[in-house]
């Protein structure tokens, strides 16, 4: 073989090129911490990384929207619960005005408590969420669902939906309660009848001041069971939201876990293990070295230094 | 006469001259092709002297160049195909650095969008809500029109390079010309200067790194050159002729470009690029990129599409219909010729279909009325009124055109970059449903009704049998005649204006009659129907629905009373008439079915306005009470503006009730006598069900015919880019090995080793010394003579 100048430096170069390209490319891995840094290094590993970050924004958005289920449920359950004591205080004067000593007067009295209370009941109905939405409207968010006519008459406005949250892959929940179904129709089984309808809770509040400002001490006893029945809807409602918001935690926790596991997952595809690449880095650089070093010692041969 | 003398200045002339090429060598031991030379020498005739021969010295003959044709010429070829690699990885590194980039990435911006989405369906009436909606929505547009701009300056920048590589190629083309010129001075390849042979190898070369070109070498050592790998006749070069080459963009489809001979006097396309940098280029435009560029915009159109789709059958703000949440604006290029109507036309993306980005021309007929849209390219054409299809857009054509007027059509932007935000007020934002469901107060049963959604999105195909069977002219004279028959004769379509008809016996003796019905079994005309006919009649195959029964409660009757109380007239006016007549004033919402019973045939007539065009969402608007029967296995439909009886259906538990597009269940016990009233909506501000359906598209598998979601699909894209990277450097670096071998083996015949002329040097030095040595003994030999005294 005919060793030629060309030949010679061409390889060389060459040779050393590579290597440190080599070098450069681990040089990368390093100071980024990944072992990926375009998806031509390994593509299959890429589309995988890639799919998985997407799923873990997912994962992120359904934390996020049960986090604003749970505030949402938050604030129902603290108006039903304030709720459960303005009907408990209704319900507890109805039975004192049931009582036979009572005056014409003493009713009229507590007809204007009732009233009152009946008043902040609409009120707690038309409380608003931190986005200024009315908790208990259903669809009609901008609007009061809970009306006071002059009269004392309190009627709903809202609609009877709710709406729904997406809180996992092809699963929603309700975001909350209707007004409808928290402060609206009420099941009453009639006691001498034994059959169940269903009742409008502020008719049948409506109905027991309208009886106590007319002094009807039957119909005081007879609304007087109807309004045990709204005490009973509104504290089952109030354990309706309680059971809700645990669903949501146990939900939060499934959700939590699992990101958890994406986690572990995503380190493991794309963290570079820096051990393995650093005794790269001192083995690729020591054989840039030994060709750096015997490119200078070669390259120095020549029949010319002996040509005196 | 041998001559001492002589023979040593031989000697001293060659070895000079032997010198004089090592000094060379070494001077162009640097020298990019240059081959080394060397000097051939031969000796001297000699002279004989009786039995002796005796040798006159050595002289050298000519300067010899080392060189192996067969080894340049696999350095060359090896060389060509390296370039192409070499380029073509370039290339798809530099698309893989755009789409791998995390701030470009689309599918992380459609993550956000639908975040945002979500993050309204959470408070659907929140104003900072929706216009962050919408503020994303913007950024996602703009990340698409970004990578579009990308892909659109790197099919730019690739052609530009192109265009450099082809002019440079008709530079090297003329200069190897001259150089033929100039060889053709010699006849044969030894008279030839190395030095213009090094050049003429140099220029092929260089010219091969650009394009793989086939050499012919002639004799006297000039080359010609053809395009390709074989001689194909398309010569680059031929003698002292060089052509030019071009590059030209497609006329139809401008993100193609080919090579072209002789672009300006007569252009050829070049048949073979297959190898040299142009070849790697132009491969990665046709493939990679052009590819890549398709999916893209796929992937646009079906976010589009989809997104739109759900969004066009939400309510917004404003209480009605959603518009397009995104659009796809001057895909074409509309030319109109000096049309002299007022005819215009408004081009659409066809959802989800491909925009083939064709070149077309739409022309109007007076003698047909009708326009007609031909691909110029393929002559394909088709032909409508008002909307025409092809290519993946939809032509909407209004206004009064005249006969000739003609619009022409050029592909303008890809989808990606046609992609815009539709909706810039967050009012249009069409959150809530179409339709609302809710149980009537007065229910026995506290079962609710369920909305399970929709099913048809698409209006119905309008029926054109009366078009066929009746002239469009009340007219007796223009009468058609009908043989009486228990099958539908003919079916008046949903929203015609202003329908009459008249039907007469054709001979006195028969009984005909026009029987109209919807098809649910509504009759609106005619005589009531025995059993026996209802069951003839009221079949799927005249056009009745699966649930259609005979219901005769608005057969005939006119004003509040009559059928959705429509403007219906049953009695001929004219008492003396006795044909049979009936007419709508105005429109029905739906099609009517209409039968000619009887005996006989008859003479029917009938004249109609147009078919009003009314949106087929509206139909969703009908405000509809669902009543159970006393039984609560029966139901019947009741417009309730009307209070029209529209349907009737059983029901048995757990089944679904149809009508107009929705669909519902209950969640329980239908109790005898239930109502639940299904309404079309108006604004709810707090209604977030359409956003749910969009939110559900982020995870939908089957938009892109099962390969995927969004993410998937865009990684998927990504992957194969990666892919084609990873090929692509693998075919480099094989070459490289390829080349380096020819490479080797070409400095292994042709370079300068300056050991092997440092021993020359030595060698020719002594043997000049030694030559010199020879002169001067013959000097002293012939002083020795003349000293003879």
């Amino acid at each position: 073989m005919r060793v030629t100048q060309a030949g010679f430096y061409n390889q060389a170069t060459q040779q050393m090129g590579k290597q440190q390209a080599k070098v450069f490319e681990t040089q990368a891995q390093l100071s980024s911490g990944k072992k990926i840094l375009r998806p031509s290094d390994d593509p299959a590993l890429a589309s995988a990384i890639n799919n998985l970050k997407s799923q873990m924004d997912i994962n992120q958005r359904y934390l996020t929207n049960l986090g604003r289920m749970e505030d949402t449920l938050k604030m129902q359950e603290a108006s039903v619960s304030s709720s459960i004591e303005v009907v408990s205080r209704i319900k507890e004067l109805s039975v004192q005005a049931a009582n036979d000593t009572y005056s014409a007067a003493d009713r009229k009295s507590l007809a204007i408590e009732v009233k009152e209370l009946i008043s902040s009941l609409a009120d707690l109905g038309n409380m608003r969420g931190t986005d200024g939405a009315y908790l208990f409207s259903g669809f009609t968010q901008n609007k009061a669902p809970f009306v006071e006519a002059s009269t004392g008459v309190v009627t709903y406005t809202g609609t009877h939906d709710y709406q729904k949250v997406m809180v996992d892959e092809g699963r929603s929940m309700q975001l909350g309660l209707p007004g409808s179904e928290v402060f609206g129709s009420v099941q009453h089984r009639d006691a001498s009848t034994g059959t169940t309808s269903s009742i409008d809770m502020f008719a049948t509040l409506g109905q027991m001041y309208q009886a106590l400002v007319t002094n009807n001490t039957t119909e005081i006893r007879n609304t007087l069971d109807k309004v045990s029945s709204v005490h009973e809807h509104v504290t089952v409602q109030q354990a309706n939201i309680g059971s809700r918001m645990q669903r949501v935690e146990t939900l939060s926790n499934v959700i939590e876990d699992r990101d958890f596991t994406y986690k572990t997952l995503q380190s493991s595809m794309e963290d570079l293990d820096y051990v393995e690449a650093a005794s790269r880095l001192k083995n690729q650089s020591l054989a840039l070295q030994a060709g750096q070093q015997t490119f200078a010692q070669l390259s120095g041969l020549s029949l010319f230094k002996y040509i005196r | 006469m041998a001559d001492l003398l002589s023979t040593g200045i031989s000697g001293v002339r060659t070895y000079q001259r032997a010198l004089a090429t090592v000094g060379n060598n070494i001077a162009n031991v640097d020298t990019e092709g240059y081959n080394r030379q060397r000097l051939e020498v031969v000796e001297n005739a000699s002279s004989s002297e009786g039995s002796l021969n005796i040798g006159n010295g050595a002289r050298a003959i000519r300067v010899q160049r080392t060189y192996d044709n067969f080894v340049v010429e696999s350095l060359r070829t090896s060389q060509s195909q390296l370039s192409k690699h070499e380029s073509t990885l370039e290339y798809v590194t530099q698309l893989e650095n755009i789409l791998a980039d995390k701030q470009l990435s689309l599918s992380t911006s459609i993550d956000g969008f639908f975040s945002a989405i979500q993050e309204v369906s959470l408070s659907p009436s929140s104003v900072a809500a929706r216009q962050n909606l919408l503020n994303v929505a913007e950024a996602t547009v703009s990340q698409f029109a970004s990578i579009g701009g990308q892909l659109k300056r790197i099919e730019e920048a690739s052609y530009t390079d192109m265009k450099s590589k082809v002019d440079q190629i008709t530079q090297y083309g003329a200069q190897l010309a001259t150089i033929n010129g100039s060889l053709n001075r010699a006849t044969s390849l030894n008279k030839q200067p190395n030095e213009l042979l090094d050049r003429r190898d140099m220029l092929i070369q260089d010219m091969s790194k650009l394009l793989r070109i086939k050499t012919v070498e002639k004799p006297n050592g000039s080359v010609d050159i053809h395009i390709g790998d074989v001689a194909s006749g398309q010569y680059l070069v031929r003698g002292k002729d060089a052509s030019t080459l071009g590059l030209q963009r497609n006329t139809t489809n401008p993100d193609l470009a080919t090579l072209v001979l002789n672009p300006h006097m007569n252009p050829q396309a070049v048949t073979q690029v297959v190898g040299g940098s142009l070849a790697g280029i132009s491969d990665f435009r046709d493939n990679s990129l052009l590819s890549l560029r398709d999916e893209l915009d796929t992937l646009t159109q079906v976010f589009v599409g989809e997104v739109n789709k759900i969004h066009a059958l939400g309510i917004n703000a404003h209480g009605s219909f959603g518009g397009e949440l995104f659009s796809l604006g001057n895909i074409y290029t509309v030319t109109p010729s000096l049309n002299t109507g007022t005819g215009f036309v408004k081009v659409s993306a066809v959802p989800n279909a491909k925009i083939e980005r064709l070149s077309m021309e739409l022309t109007y007929s007076d003698a047909t009325k009708l326009w007609s849209l031909t691909n110029t390219d393929s002559k394909v054409s088709v032909s409508g009124s008002s909307e025409l299809t092809m290519g993946g857009v939809t032509l909407t054509l209004t206004g009064v055109p005249k006969d000739g007027d003609t619009f022409s059509f050029k592909a303008n932007k890809r989808p990606i970059d046609a992609l815009q935000l539709a909706v810039t007020d967050h009012s249009n934002i069409a959150a809530g449903g179409a339709v609302s469901v809710a149980r009537a107060s007065t229910n026995a049963s506290a079962t609710k009704v369920l909305l399970n959604g929709y099913i048809k999105a698409e209006p119905p195909q309008a029926d054109a049998s009366m078009d066929t069977l009746l002239r469009n002219n009340i007219a007796q004279v223009a009468a058609t005649s009908v043989t009486t028959s228990n099958n539908q004769a003919f079916v008046i379509p949903a929203h015609t204006q202003n329908a009459q008809f008249y039907s007469a016996a054709e001979n006195a003796s028969s009984s005909i009659k026009m029987q109209v019905f919807t098809r649910e079994g509504k009759q609106i005309y005619g005589t009531a129907l025995s059993s026996a006919e209802q069951t003839q009649l009221i079949a799927t195959s005249n056009g009745f629905t699966t649930t259609a029964s005979y219901d005769a409660t608005y057969r005939n009757q006119t004003g509040t009373s009559a059928y959705m109380d429509a403007a219906v007239t049953v009695t001929n006016a004219d008492a003396t008439d006795t044909r049979d007549y009936f007419a709508i004033n105005g429109g029905m919402k739906e099609d009517l079915l209409v039968f000619v019973t009887g005996t006989g045939s008859a003479q029917v007539s009938g004249q109609w306005g147009a078919i009003a065009r009314v949106d087929a969402r509206e139909q969703l608007r009908q405000n509809i009470d669902v009543v159970f029967a006393a039984d609560a296995t029966s139901y019947t439909l009741v417009d309730t503006s009307t209070n029209t009886n529209i349907a009737n259906g059983t029901y048995t538990a757990g089944s679904t009730i149809e009508h107009n597009g929705w669909k519902v269940s209950f969640d329980g016990v239908v109790q005898a006598n239930d109502k639940y009233a299904i309404r079309g909506n108006t604004y709810l501000a707090g209604d977030n069900r359409n956003l749910l359906g969009m939110i559900e598209l982020q995870g939908n598998k089957e938009i892109f015919s099962g390969r995927g979601d969004f993410t998937e699909v865009y990684t998927d894209i990504i992957g194969n880019l990666g892919n084609t990277v990873v090929q692509a450097a693998v075919s480099r670096d094989a070459q490289q090995i390829v080349v380096d071998q020819a490479q080797q083996k070409r400095d292994e015949t042709s370079a300068v080793s300056l050991d092997e002329e440092a021993a020359n040097l030595l060698r020719f030095q002594q043997a000049y010394q030694a030559s010199a040595q020879v002169i001067s003994t013959a000097n002293k030999l012939f002083d020795t003579i003349l000293g003879i005294r």
